[in-house]
């Protein structure tokens, strides 16, 4: 073959390759990926890896996604050239993985349980006791057989020598099988002929087994699972988000949960729902902040009485950050054949725990060829010979100074994989994390997984925080692995079907509540400040302004600006410093900031932002392509500040009042109508009605004959219904027509009643019981009855002062009720904004 | 009352916690460890809880030490939580060790015992570095040959002669540091200090929480409440089991101490914490009363 991107030369690998046999032959299993991929140049593939990347951030994968603190969203690096293994191969390490699953599960069971390898001194006491995941009140909770661990992921390296080994394991909060999956989606979506040619194995089964697995686990046939997330400011929510709606469980925070009766439930709409099963996203420490770390902010307390009560299955069990003890490395062969009766089939790297004198001086004479890591803490991983002799020496001293803290491991001769780079593939070493749970026939190993290659070549640290980049996995069927039938999969759709799922939690029903009020907040403050902005270029009043009066603003202008700075309760402009400057210039300033500032907090910016936030927060109820609309909002961010000038101010502010309509559509059209879309649609239409109460006060207080047309037009613009008020009076824009059409037509979607109308309704659905109607909807209908019974020709009518009294009354009304009735809102559904506080005994002695 | 004991001792003791929340807490749930121990020299005949607000049912099980863990839940709104707990004990003289052996050879056969015994011999969350506190071990412990009960005694005094009773001195979570620094706290840290200096010298040894019967001075009438929740140590003596330890009087318990729980610091064996659903920090009260009823 005559690749153009393969060049065995700039290629450069020694030992072990993925891609190359030692002679440089090209392996069997890459030859039908290579032979369908051959023809394509260099900048082809540039593109696919494009494509890939686009296709991931639309769908909003990110790693460290929303971390609200330091705003790095990091997209996914998706490689195009996936790692492929072959068929037969994979049999072996497969076998090789559930063994190792197995022995796990039969250590917890061990550890928590009998303690018989502490007892015969197969595991040094030290080791376990010492280990600060020895988790001691799990020896209190029941032991689970057969399964105690759930699920797991291996991290594999393979050895210049062909050997896999194992580096390292994850037995918590088990992250990286739902960015495998999105992986292979967008694979396919870009190579969608390829992944069919090489025979690749599915995914989707595992996810299905796994599922299968779970509900085996319990007796209830209908169970409710929840899947716990430390929330948005992880590093890994959106795989929390995307596995929830993938499996069909409820995405749930700490919060969301209380323990109440013996039982973990979940606050909803509708009250308390009782919890079967917590697959958790969090580590053991964090788990319970009564039996565990208190300052746990994540976790849900008492959450251990009742996994001791039985009452609730958590996945994983607590303790098992134990087993992720590379301390323990040394003793897995021994355990192994002590546990299971067999040898240990998949080699983990060599491994020397300090707190074994021994142990502690090899480590010490052969530190160079080492990686020294702690016992409990990852971050801590190093390799000395990276380090300057002075480090080493330090390293050396924390090391003596507590050994049974420290291993030395092994640090292998790696072998390579093919990795794209702009210059075509290069080897480079790489981490395989594999992914294995327990399925109906026991444990299941996922047909591929999630590889991470360096940035580089001869980079040895892999790490995501590293750059690291990521890889799809594919498993090659093979004469004894045939391709897997495609799994339907029924049994998740019928789980979906489930009552429970269609509940949605009170903190998610919150967030979609203000989401939709901010976008009909940054709605009206965007078409307000566009109603500025073309006054200021289309009344000709500011181009001859000069001439005529002493002023320079055109009076709509003028008349508009106040109305903004009382709208929002602001002051923006000082009207003297207007009146000495050209109009484009005095505006630009205040304007931009109110669209651009972070500090002005009814601005757009924030306002946009607090709209992403909350949108994030309810990660798991956007669809794909709705999430597409989210994505395009939040641009607008960065699209705003790039402004400059009024005239791409005014030109940003189209775009985002047509990404703001996009989002109108989408809810009217492309949700389902249940009870999220309702809680979105009531933050919608009571802001709306909110916001057009206070616009009708404020511009229509006072009657003013010679800025009436003008006033008339910016209402209707700003309510979204300049054409079709057109539309349906041909006449001269008047008082009353505007304020008939505005307030009481309900042919208008937007007019006040309207707007009540629908907001009853959706009280009524979400939070009325059958006999009676909720505080809330009371407070609406108040200020609806308060429209009805208005007249439009009293409500102009004026005093002496020349003010219109009812028409302020009746709009202070509608405010106020509608005001009550979001608190009402808020008390009722929104129970979880209040937190859990710790107690700690304090010292009283004699 | 006679300090004599040879005989059997009995006693109630009344233990009551209350916390008075600045604003009404909707739902609070707690552990306590406030279940007297049954251990040779003690034996537990009743024990009752009287929980107010009123709760419908609590859940008493026996943790990984050997503890009695008690647990509950106030699930609905309550402006205070008043704990009581009520027990009866019997406490009979224990035979001492027959024989002192030194610490080197103890720490020698701690290597063969059991698990759950070696365990104390580690550092633990409020004891992370025993080692701050190896210069005062090697005072009390001058040499290889020196006994362990012995030099365990000599410990105990060095801490009851160098460090100064100062009630408020120290919170909670004062570290262990602070203490050894500044040379005064309460018997919660004395304890720590002792136990800190047995682990750094590799031998076990156990935080005990309970209760002391205190004596009024002569001819005054007992207060009622007056007395107080206690702390001190146990070391582990082979072929023995624990034994006990008070560095706040430099006595070793002699039918005046009440034990409740055994833990590896005062974090295993709190006698009530909790989570609650609310604002700010409540105020508490503690009343402990033991009464020497024969």
């Amino acid at each position: 073959m005559n690749i153009p991107w393969l060049n065995a030369s700039s290629y450069a690998y020694q030992g072990w390759d993925e891609l190359f046999t030692a002679e440089g032959d090209i392996r069997p299993h890459w030859r039908p990926f290579l032979m369908m991929q051959q023809h394509l140049s260099l900048a082809q593939i540039e593109q696919h890896k494009e494509a890939l990347a686009q296709h991931l951030q639309e769908n909003g994968v990110t790693y460290n996604a929303y971390a609200e603190e330091s705003k790095g969203a990091r997209p996914w690096q998706l490689d195009p050239c996936p790692l492929i293994l072959d068929g037969e191969e994979w049999l072996t390490l497969e076998a090789g993985l559930q063994q190792r699953a197995t022995l796990f599960n039969a250590l917890y069971q061990d550890m928590y349980g009998e303690q018989r390898l502490l007892q015969e001194a197969c595991i040094p006491a030290e080791l376990v006791y010492r280990h600060p995941g020895f988790c001691r009140p799990a020896l209190s909770l029941p032991q689970l057989y057969p399964y105690a661990l759930f699920h797991a992921a291996f991290n594999l390296v393979r050895g210049s020598d062909r050997q896999w080994w194992v580096i390292s394991e994850r037995l918590q909060a088990i992250q990286g099988a739902g960015y495998a999956l999105e992986s292979r989606l967008a694979m396919a979506r870009v190579y969608p002929q390829l992944l069919r040619h090489c025979q690749v194995q599915r995914l989707a089964s595992y996810f299905t087994a796994m599922h299968q697995g779970i509900m085996a686990a319990v007796e209830h046939s209908d169970p409710h699972v929840v899947l716990l997330s430390p929330g948005p400011q992880n590093e890994t929510y959106f795989e929390d988000a995307y596995l929830a709606s993938y499996q069909g469980y409820t995405l749930v925070q700490g919060d969301d949960l209380i323990v109440r009766d013996g039982y973990v439930w979940l606050k909803t709409l509708h009250g308390l729902k009782k919890i079967d099963v917590i697959v958790r996203r969090i580590s053991d420490a964090y788990a319970d902040p009564l039996h565990l770390r208190p300052d746990s902010y994540i976790g849900v307390a008492g959450l251990l009485e009742v996994v001791r009560q039985r009452k609730v299955l958590l996945i994983n069990p607590l303790g098992s950050a134990l087993l992720e003890s590379p301390a323990l490395y040394p003793f897995l062969a021994q355990a192994c054949e002590r546990l299971l009766g067999e040898p240990l089939q998949l080699p983990n790297a060599a491994t020397w725990w300090c707190g074994d004198p021994q142990a502690l001086s090899y480590v010490l004479a052969h530190f160079q060829q080492l990686v020294i890591k702690h016992i409990s803490d990852p971050r801590q991983n190093v390799f000395p010979a990276l380090l300057s002799k002075a480090e080493q020496a330090q390293l050396k001293a924390r090391i003596q100074a507590d050994p049974a803290l420290y291993v030395g491991q092994q640090a292998l001769d790696r072998g390579t994989l093919p990795c794209w780079s702009e210059q075509g593939l290069q080897a480079r070493e790489g981490v395989l994390r594999t992914f294995v749970s327990v399925g109906p026939q026991g444990y299941q190993v996922m047909p591929g997984g999630l590889t991470f290659s360096a940035r580089a070549p001869g980079q040895r640290i892999i790490s995501t925080q590293a750059g690291a980049i990521n890889k799809d996995t594919w498993v090659q069927a093979s004469p004894s692995l045939p391709l897997r039938p495609y799994h339907s999969r029924r049994a998740l759709m019928q789980h979906f079907q489930n009552d429970a799922l269609r509940v949605i939690s009170s903190r998610t029903a919150e967030n979609l509540f203000w989401l939709g009020r901010y976008s009909q907040r940054a709605e009206w403050v965007a078409r307000l400040m566009r109603q500025i902005i073309k006054s200021v270029f289309e009344d000709e009043a500011n181009l001859f302004a000069e001439v005529e009066t002493s002023q320079l603003l055109a009076p709509s202008t003028l008349t508009f600006l106040h109305l903004l700075q009382k709208f929002l309760d602001l002051p923006l402009f000082d009207p003297n410093h207007c009146q000495q400057t050209d109009p484009v210039e005095a505006l630009t300033q205040p304007l931009l900031s109110l669209a651009i500032d972070t500090h002005i907090y009814k601005g757009l910016t924030p306002m946009l932002e607090a709209m992403h936030r909350s949108a994030f927060h309810s990660r798991d109820l956007w669809s794909t392509e709705s999430w597409r609309v989210m994505n395009e909002l939040s641009e607008s961010v960065p699209a705003l500040s790039r402004s400059q000038t009024l005239i791409d101010l005014a030109q940003e502010i189209e775009t985002l009042l047509g990404h703001l309509m996009a989002l109108n559509g989408l809810i009217a059209d492309s949700m389902n109508q249940d009870d999220s879309w309702r809680m979105l649609d009531t933050g919608r239409q009571l802001e709306r009605a909110l916001c057009l109460s206070h616009l009708v006060q404020y511009s229509l207080e006072f009657n003013r004959p010679e800025h009436e047309v003008a006033t008339l037009s910016m209402l209707l613009a700003c309510n979204d219904n300049m054409m079709n008020f057109r539309r349906y009076y041909r006449g001269e824009l008047s008082s009353e027509p505007v304020l008939t059409y505005l307030l009481l037509n309900r042919v208008n979607p937007r007019s006040m009643a309207a707007q009540l109308e629908k907001l009853q309704k959706h009280l009524r659905l979400v939070l009325g019981t059958e006999h009676q109607i909720s505080h809330a909807e009371k407070r609406v209908l108040a200020a609806f009855t308060h429209l009805q019974l208005a007249d439009i020709p009293t409500l102009l009518c004026t005093d002496v002062h020349q003010r219109r009294t009812a028409l302020v009354t009746l709009m202070r009304q509608v405010f106020q009720a509608l005001e009550t009735a979001s608190n009402e809102v808020s008390a009722q559904c929104f129970i979880h904004t209040r937190k859990v506080r710790n107690s700690q005994w304090p010292l009283e002695t004699p | 009352m006679s300090t004599d004991f040879s005989q059997a001792r009995r006693y109630r003791v009344r233990h009551t916690t209350k916390y008075l929340y600045p604003q009404e807490v909707s739902y609070g749930q707690n552990v306590g460890y406030l279940v007297p121990l049954n251990q040779p020299g003690q034996e537990r005949l009743a024990w009752r809880l009287q929980v107010d607000p009123p709760i419908p049912d609590y859940q008493i099980y026996t943790d990984y030490l050997g503890n009695e863990v008690l647990y509950f839940a106030v699930e609905r709104p309550h402006p205070y939580l008043a704990v009581t707990a009520e027990s009866e004990v019997r406490l009979t003289p224990v035979a001492a060790p027959i024989q002192d052996m030194p610490w080197v050879k103890a720490r020698q056969q701690l290597a063969t015992q059991a698990p759950h015994v070696r365990q104390f011999c580690f550092s633990s969350p409020h004891i992370p570095h025993p080692d701050l506190c190896h210069t005062l071990a090697q005072a009390a412990f001058p040499s290889t040959h020196t006994g362990l009960i012995a030099g365990c005694q000599h410990l105990m005094q060095l801490i009851y002669q160098d460090f100064c009773y100062q009630p408020h001195a120290t919170q909670v979570d004062t570290p262990l540091d602070e203490v050894m620094r500044n040379r005064q706290g309460v018997c919660q840290d004395f304890a720590h200090v002792a136990i800190a200096a047995l682990r750094s010298l590799g031998l076990a040894a156990a935080y005990v929480s309970g209760y002391l019967e205190t004596l009024p001075p002569q001819g005054q009438e007992k207060l009622v409440g007056a007395d107080a929740s206690h702390a001190w140590f146990s070391l582990w003596v082979p072929h023995y089991g624990w034994l006990d330890f008070d560095p706040t009087n430099n006595i070793q318990p002699q039918g005046q101490h009440i034990w409740v729980a055994r833990g590896r610091d005062f974090s295993e064996v709190t006698p009530l914490k909790g989570v609650y659903l609310g604002l700010g920090v409540p105020e508490l009260q503690v009343a402990v009363d033991v009464q020497r009823i024969e």
